[in-house]
């Protein structure tokens, strides 16, 4: 049984931070007070614009209510900004860099990756039992964190994403490195937007375009 | 030794000197990330920081390290052993629980026969700790452990945020070589100043381990580990971001003619830490990787190597624990099973 809700806006730990000035675990609670959050710290509470706090994916959502559900909690009245403007803002930007500049922002990024594996264990869309990252015969990539090691198990990640992520953004609120994961796979949630007129997550029946064909698929390649 | 004092705005000119004879290594922050780094010159550091996401024992005990490169030629087969270091290095800005954890790790790279590649980046760097910051982060319990945040025990030299001054407590021979390099800078303390220069205490929550190992022992069949395994991902960020653990693995990058052998670490959180090539594995689930992770900490650290317990009391894996996993409830879980608390 599914019961749907409808989401009031998620806050972004970093801003939390940022917006507070202090480490996000001295933050003993946020409240939902409809168009603030009231934010606990130690014994002090503070009423924060909730536009200060979003995740940025709350400014472009789309589908901040349960569509696939038995039943509801709560009336189905989203928190609503102007939504679904400047989705792929974000990717826009990179996309006007050259390809130098692009490839040294994400190397940048990649650097510091530790390779600790939160991001996958936290994806909802990694369901294979043994990831190609943990196959010992053929051994695709070992723990060593090397950039070009990271660089492919970065950009291995967002293929095998393609027409599967969502864009929950959890691979970036765990990351311990800060790396701006949601970044890269909205680049590729672009490209099948583009490609195949498709959005993940929509249709239950309906399979993702990189696990089928269909004749009429664009073929750029050629 | 007799404590000194050195101006706050002096400090960047000690540690440009320094930079000139050391490769100076201290805390940088971009990306909103702070990371110990080498840097050319004291600009590049943050002197206003909590602590690094990554603990400083990755100075000493890198992430991915190269031991020895391997060539074959016919049968014979040439090693070559990688230098660790190539200048002396000074490490300013550590913090005292990482200063805790790097004596825990000296016993485990000095266990059976000298780690060479730890013991020689050990010998070649001199510490200048920065004494906590008051108050400090709620994460923080490192005087559970018995660490004291303020003390100079384990640096070479200690320096101590006070008004418009550090105070400067040499303890080495290293400290007192680097002080000497830019001597002028540093002045004796007046008797009055000995006496009101005082850093506020540092107050954190402190927990009474001193039956944790036992506790913890008793505690081996007990269904507390599948409880708290639910919110686990599974990840490695306790065991990286933790200045303690030290498990690696071993990884030849090349080919079977010629390459180069590395360590990197590992994370006993992963389900292939354990696995053995007959494809048994003894800690099938996260319920006996978390078991094995604590009873590690508090019981079989201190068992083998006679220390302490291996935990310094950072709070870096409570705080960046995806599921939320907090060290020091499961600390206080574990101690009140027995009907012992804190």
């Amino acid at each position: 049984m599914v019961i749907g809700v409808a989401c009031q806006g998620l806050v972004d730990p970093t801003k939390l931070e940022q917006v507070l000035g202090v480490p996000m675990e001295e933050v003993k609670s946020v409240e939902d007070m409809g168009e603030a959050f009231l934010v606990t710290i130690g014994e002090e509470k503070r009423e924060v614009p909730k536009e200060e706090l979003l995740r940025e994916k709350c400014f472009y959502c789309k589908h901040p209510t349960s569509f696939e559900y038995d039943s509801t909690l709560g009336e189905m009245v989203p928190f609503s900004i102007d939504a679904g403007e400047g989705e792929f803002a974000l990717v826009e930007e990179l996309e006007q860099l050259p390809l130098e500049e692009r490839r040294a922002f994400w190397q940048k990024q990649f650097e510091r990756c530790i390779r600790c594996n939160a991001c996958r264990e936290v994806c909802y869309a990694c369901y294979c039992q043994e990831c190609m990252f943990d196959k010992k015969v053929p051994r695709w990539l070992s723990k060593t964190p090397f950039l070009s090691d990271n660089e492919l198990y970065h950009l291995i990640r967002a293929f095998h994403l393609a027409g599967r992520c969502i864009d929950c953004g959890e691979c970036e609120r765990v990351c311990p490195m800060r790396i701006p994961l949601s970044r890269l796979y909205k680049k590729v949630q672009k490209d099948v937007a583009e490609l195949f007129g498709y959005e993940a997550g929509m249709e239950l029946e309906e399979a993702p375009p990189l696990t089928t064909f269909e004749l009429d698929d664009q073929d750029p390649f050629t | 030794m007799e404590r000194k004092k050195i101006e706050k705005a002096d400090l960047g000119r000690w540690l440009d000197r320094i930079a000139q004879e050391y490769e100076l290594i201290g805390p940088t922050e971009d990306d909103d990330v702070i990371r110990f780094a080498p840097v050319e010159s004291s600009a590049e550091l943050v002197f206003e920081f909590a602590n690094s996401v990554i603990p400083p024992k990755s100075l000493f005990f890198p992430q991915v390290e190269s031991l020895f490169s391997f060539r074959k030629r016919g049968k014979e087969i040439e090693l070559e052993a990688t230098k660790p270091l190539d200048r002396d290095r000074v490490i300013f800005g550590i913090r005292n629980c990482d200063i805790g954890s790097l004596s825990l790790l000296d016993s485990v790279f000095s266990e059976d026969l000298e780690d060479v590649y730890y013991q020689e980046r050990r010998a070649r760097t001199a510490l200048i700790a920065l004494a906590c910051p008051t108050p400090p982060r709620s994460s923080c319990f490192c005087t559970t452990f018995g660490i004291d945040p303020l003390s100079p025990q384990g640096s070479d030299i200690l320096l101590t945020d006070v008004d418009d001054v550090y105070l400067v407590d040499v303890s080495t021979e290293k400290g007192e070589r680097l002080v000497a390099l830019s001597e002028d800078l540093f002045s004796p303390l007046t008797k009055d100043e000995a006496q009101q220069l005082q850093p506020p205490p540092v107050e954190m929550k402190k927990l009474d381990v001193s039956h944790l190992q036992e506790r913890t022992e008793a505690l081996w069949e007990d269904e507390y580990w599948q409880k708290i395994s639910l919110p686990c991902l599974g990840c490695g960020i306790c065991t990286y971001v933790c200045p303690t653990c030290h498990c690696f693995d071993i990884v030849d990058v090349g080919s079977t003619s010629e390459g180069e052998r590395y360590r990197c670490w590992d994370s006993c959180m992963y389900n292939d830490f354990a696995l053995m090539a007959s494809g048994e594995n003894p800690r099938p689930t996260k319920r006996e990787r978390i078991r094995n992770r604590y009873f590690h900490k508090f019981s079989s650290f201190p068992s083998r190597y006679g220390t302490g317990y291996a935990c310094v009391g950072c709070g870096r894996c409570l705080v960046h624990c995806p599921g939320g996993m907090e060290i020091t409830e499961v600390i206080k879980d574990i101690l009140a099973k027995e009907g012992v608390s804190e």
